[in-house]
């Protein structure tokens, strides 16, 4: 066997299999590293003889039961990849036949397959190439054992290169298919916003800089103040912790299976006149966005305050909670676009007011005694729910509350200890606050969890990261829900400027540590600047490609899609590609002007050689000459030396104006400038001639000499 | 049975498409090219991150499957363009002898149409046979040696050599069959057996001229070198000194000529084979010796090209009537390899 190409196979698996680590057991990883360790044994030759059979059987036995025993608790795809991994450390072990190593490098195939489930980064694109060119690599070898690593490197690179125009014109032409079937998804990596709310989660959110989401808006985007991307209601509130309520997503499956939509056109129509008295811009007009989210193994999305599904554009499934929250039929596993429209100061009528009013007045009665009692005298002498809100919101503003991401903790009736003790926290906390006092004096509200603000990118992308994550307040008063912000009467900044600078304003940051200060630097400034706008490129052009983008393309292309239009664009790739081949792989096919002068010469020296009878077999051209001249007759032989001669100039000729210009250039004839190549060829055309007339008179005076 | 029926005509076939000749260089017509099973699994794996891709949908394994997909397509120019490259010249041997292992020599010549040098490792065999040897064409050695063994005396024509290879990523075989047109003449087995009857002809006049016949026993004299006399006899001292080559030569007691002949009390292929290893190690010794088989007779002498001619009177000697039909039938494919290439 091949030592070279299994090592270079093992490696691969190696770095494949570390770059999979998150989903991988620790002792499937350290069987792996076993078997790269005994396949380098053999390969540097401290050892002989791969390990038994047996012992290796034995080894998947137990491996098996084991992996069958932890692949409950990891899911299914961790446990297929699991599953594969091992299969690979396995069969590395009793890598012996060629059969072995085409089986494993088909694994591997699979596992950078895998490696994209997880990693979806540009980096991990071209890491994963990397390999990808290695375990080629791994094969030429296998199938080329005196080639060179670094020719053999070359060879499958310039091969995976040349593929890679056609892979990307398969990637635009070939159609974006929707999920064939349900595929099982990774139950770890759920990431982003919790289902639950206990004052304190988000705070781990805010250490997170990852991206949430980038969104792209057709024309401005909205100022920040507006940006509140909504995700989740929270209604149902145990005293410490606020959760989804069970009754609102049963509700919502039922209203769902019954077919009901959320009709904001009617609540768009009905409250047009109020929307009207808030702004100029009415909301009949929705303004378009899409919508990129980062993969998070969750179904929720999120929409500017209020958007629908853009119905026009072909969006994965998708349908709109009756709390006007947006659901992904699928979970979202690899990045989408999403396409929604955006209507702001469309009122929020409530279409189940009576649902809704009796989910989101409920509240732990014998909790945060403090706070019902506070309430209950606050809202004595009121007129309106309105002025609830507003007294409410003034407390936050004038009692000497502060923004913190570093609160205490507060185990025990949380509100009352924040509202009469702490009177510091960030949004959870005021959010928490303020719904449970509007439910204590009877206003139906609830809290909404989702992000604000973001940065913008360019002038019409917003990236929205884990740390911009956010809770406010919807209070249902009329029928419409009114939202409400608690933590903007607090800070300010954190809704106009986002969370570093509120933290700034009170004396916080979000990174602690060495890196603190990096962040106020322009140069790493400027440098992340130019990885996010890579990031975020890459994520809209590579991995947002969908099926909409592909015909928007393809429209942009050829203007209106029709099959006859579309099968002639099919056609013309097809000989595009073919015209490329050939040219790519046929170029000898052409016969250069030097081969053709060469042909004359053999001609002649053949001529020569049966009349002579002497050979030319490894002499030069004028050694021959010299040979054969006594033998000739003496105008044979001019003529053979004219031949002789022209050939000799047309074979070294070319390179010699070459010297004095461009000495590089004399070993790559097609690096001539035009003029002199276009000289050198009415010159190569001139000795091609003179060859010929001598070569027929040769002919001639030959053929007249022998038959005397 | 079916594959039978099939074999001549595709032989025909072969033939038409492939001529015979004894220099090969590979082009469009010569070379067929089939992906692998190894080629099939590889697509079933781009099927399957497609699928995959798409489930997932997950653009980035998407382009991994076309990127493996378009690889594919690439692998097969880049298969052909390494094989068609290669171009054979054979070089038959000298001597082979029925049920003998012989080399064959395939010399690699430059190809006339294509410039890169071809590399990966070649499969060679004979056409229907298994076994196979295999030989790096990327190393420096320009010599394919591929070892046979034929079967049965007299003429054969070799049949087609199988070409294989799977360079670069063994996504397709190429492969070729080759006939070299090549006919080899094949000396009966020299085995060592009862020579029953060996003439010494007694000719009066020839002895009487020459006293001393040259024999090998006591040296006496050097003469010049002329070609055909055995090279062991050849004084290499002498050659190494001067440059001439001169012959030793050795005084012998006068012996009669050796004439041998086929006996006529045993099987013909056993006598043949008897008469063959005679030859051979009266050639070796250097005694001249003649031969009578049939109507074919060859006077005494100690050249090699006698010996050729004696041996090929041998194997051309006609066979038993009993095992005519069967070794005719035979003799075409009767190529067995032996030994590792």
């Amino acid at each position: 066997m091949n030592n070279r190409a299994n090592m270079l196979l093992a490696t691969c698996f190696i770095v494949l299999t570390l770059s999979l680590i998150t989903p991988l057991l620790t002792w499937v990883v350290l069987i792996a590293i076993c078997a790269v360790i005994m396949q380098s044994a053999l390969y540097f030759g401290w050892q002989e003889n791969n390990p038994s059979s047996r012992t290796v059987n034995l080894l998947a036995v137990l491996a098996l039961i084991a992996l069958g025993w932890f692949g409950l608790s990891i899911g299914l795809l961790n446990s297929m990849i699991n599953l594969l991994v091992l299969a690979c450390a396995l069969k590395l072990m009793l890598l012996s036949q060629t059969r072995d190593f085409l089986q494993l490098f088909c694994c591997c195939l699979f596992l950078v397959g895998c490696g994209f489930i997880f990693a979806l980064g540009l980096e991990a694109w071209i890491g994963y190439l990397a390999v990808i060119a290695l375990l080629f690599t791994a094969l030429a070898l296998l199938y080329a054992p005196s080639l060179s690593l670094r020719v053999s490197l070359r060879k499958s690179g310039i091969v995976l290169l040349q593929a890679f125009p056609l892979a990307a014109l398969l990637f635009v032409v070939v159609p974006q298919f929707p999920p064939l079937w349900q595929m099982p998804t990774s139950k770890s990596s759920e990431t982003g916003l919790s289902d639950t709310v206990t004052p304190g989660d988000i705070a781990s959110l805010a250490k997170s800089s990852d991206l949430a989401f980038s969104a792209t808006f057709s024309q401005t985007p909205p100022p920040a103040q507006q940006r509140y991307w909504r995700a989740m209601t929270m209604e149902n509130f145990d005293g410490k912790t606020w959760s989804i309520s069970p009754k609102r997503k049963q509700a919502e499956s039922q209203l769902k299976n019954m077919g009901r939509k959320v009709s904001l056109a009617y609540s768009s129509a009905n409250g047009s006149s109020d929307a009207a008295s808030d702004s100029a811009s009415g909301g009949g007009v929705g303004e378009p966005y899409q919508l990129i989210v980062e993969p998070n193994n969750q179904r929720w999305l999120y929409s500017l305050d209020i958007s629908t599904e853009n119905t026009a554009l072909d969006n994965p499934k998708m349908w709109q909670q009756f709390n006007f929250a947006l659901r992904a039929e699928r979970p979202i596993v690899g990045k989408r676009a999403f396409y929604l429209t955006y209507f702001p100061n469309v009122p929020l009528v409530s279409e189940l007011a009576d649902f809704d009013t009796q989910l989101n007045l409920q509240f732990p009665s014998d909790s945060n005694l403090s706070t019902q009692a506070w309430v209950k005298q606050l809202a004595a002498n009121t007129q309106s729910e309105y002025d609830v809100a507003n007294r409410i919101l003034q407390h936050f503003k004038t009692s000497g509350f502060s923004y913190t991401l570093q609160p205490n903790a507060m185990p025990n009736s949380p509100i009352d200890t924040f509202m009469f003790e702490a009177k510091a926290g960030f949004c959870a906390h005021y959010a928490s606050a303020m719904v449970f006092a509007l439910r204590v004096a009877g206003i139906p509200a609830r809290m909404v969890t989702g992000y604000q603000g973001g940065e913008l990118l360019s002038d019409n992308v917003i990236q929205v990261r884990q740390y911009d994550a956010h809770a406010w307040v919807e209070a249902l008063i009329d029928g419409v829900w009114v939202s409400y912000d608690p933590t903007s009467v607090v800070a300010p900044s954190r809704i106009s400027f986002g969370l570093e600078q509120a933290l700034a304003d009170f004396n916080e940051t979000r990174n602690e540590g060495m890196f603190k200060n990096l962040n106020s630097a322009e140069l790493f400034l400027s440098i992340r600047g130019w990885f996010r706008q890579i990031d975020y490129q890459w994520s809209r052009l590579v991995l947002g490609f969908d099926n909409q983008t592909q015909t928007d393309l393809l429209k942009q292309l050829l203007g209106e899609l029709t099959s006859k239009k579309m099968t002639l664009f099919l056609l013309s790739l097809l000989v595009i590609v073919s015209i490329f081949l050939l040219v790519l792989f046929f170029p000898l096919r052409r016969k250069s002007q030097f081969s053709r002068h060469q042909h004359l010469y053999l001609t002649a020296v053949e001529l020569v050689s049966n009349f002579t009878k002497v050979q030319r077999e490894h002499r030069g051209s004028t050694a021959y000459f010299n040979l054969v001249e006594s033998l000739l007759p003496s105008t044979a032989a001019s003529q053979f030396n004219t031949i002789t001669q022209e050939f000799e100039r047309a074979r070294y000729q070319p390179e010699a104006p070459e010297v004095h210009e461009a000495t590089a250039a004399s070993d790559k004839p097609a690096n001539f400038t035009k003029s002199t190549s276009k000289a050198n060829t009415t010159v190569l055309k001139q000795q091609e001639r003179v060859m010929k007339d001598a070569l027929s008179s040769l002919r001639k005076t030959l053929k007249l000499s022998g038959n005397q | 049975m079916l594959a039978k029926w099939f074999y001549k005509p595709w032989l025909a076939w072969l033939d038409k498409r492939i001529p015979p000749n004894a220099t090969h260089a590979l082009n469009m017509r010569s070379v067929f090219i089939l992906p692998s099973r190894f080629g099939w699994g590889f697509m079933v794996v781009c099927l399957c991150l497609f699928l995959l891709g798409t489930n997932y949908q997950n653009n980035l394994m998407l382009l991994l499957s076309y990127l493996l997909t378009s690889t594919m397509l690439l692998t097969l120019f880049y298969s052909y363009q390494n094989f068609a490259a290669i171009a054979l010249k054979i070089t038959p041997p000298a001597t082979v002898f029925a049920n003998t292992s012989s080399q064959l020599t395939l010399n690699r010549v430059k190809h006339t149409q294509y410039k890169t040098k071809p590399e990966g490792l070649l499969q060679v065999q004979w056409l229907k046979e298994i076994k196979n040897f295999t030989f790096d064409i990327g190393n420096k050695e320009q010599q394919l040696i591929i070892p046979f063994t034929l079967c049965s005396r007299g003429e054969h024509k070799l049949p087609r050599l199988t070409l294989k290879s799977a360079y670069p990523f063994g996504l397709y075989t190429c492969w070729t069959h080759l006939d070299f047109d090549t006919k080899i003449m094949v000396y009966p087995e020299p085995i060592s057996g009862q020579l029953s009857e060996i003439s010494h002809s007694t000719d009066e006049n020839n002895g009487s001229q020459e006293d001393t016949l040259l024999g090998n026993e006591d040296f006496f004299a050097l003469t010049d070198f002329v070609e055909g006399e055995p090279l062991n006899r050849v004084a290499w001292k002498q050659v190494a000194k001067t440059g001439n080559w001169v012959v030793k030569q050795f005084s012998e007691q006068k012996k009669d000529d050796v004439y041998l002949s086929l006996s006529t009390n045993t099987p013909i292929e056993e006598g043949l084979s008897a008469l063959t290893q005679q030859i051979l190690t009266l050639q070796s010794q250097g005694i001249q010796y003649g031969l009578k088989v049939g109507n074919t007779s060859f006077t005494p002498n100690n050249s090699v090209t006698h010996m050729h001619q004696c041996l090929t009177a041998l194997a051309n000697y006609p066979k038993a009537p009993g095992s005519h039909t069967q070794s005719s039938a035979k003799s075409a494919e009767q190529v067995s390899s032996q030994g590792a290439g």
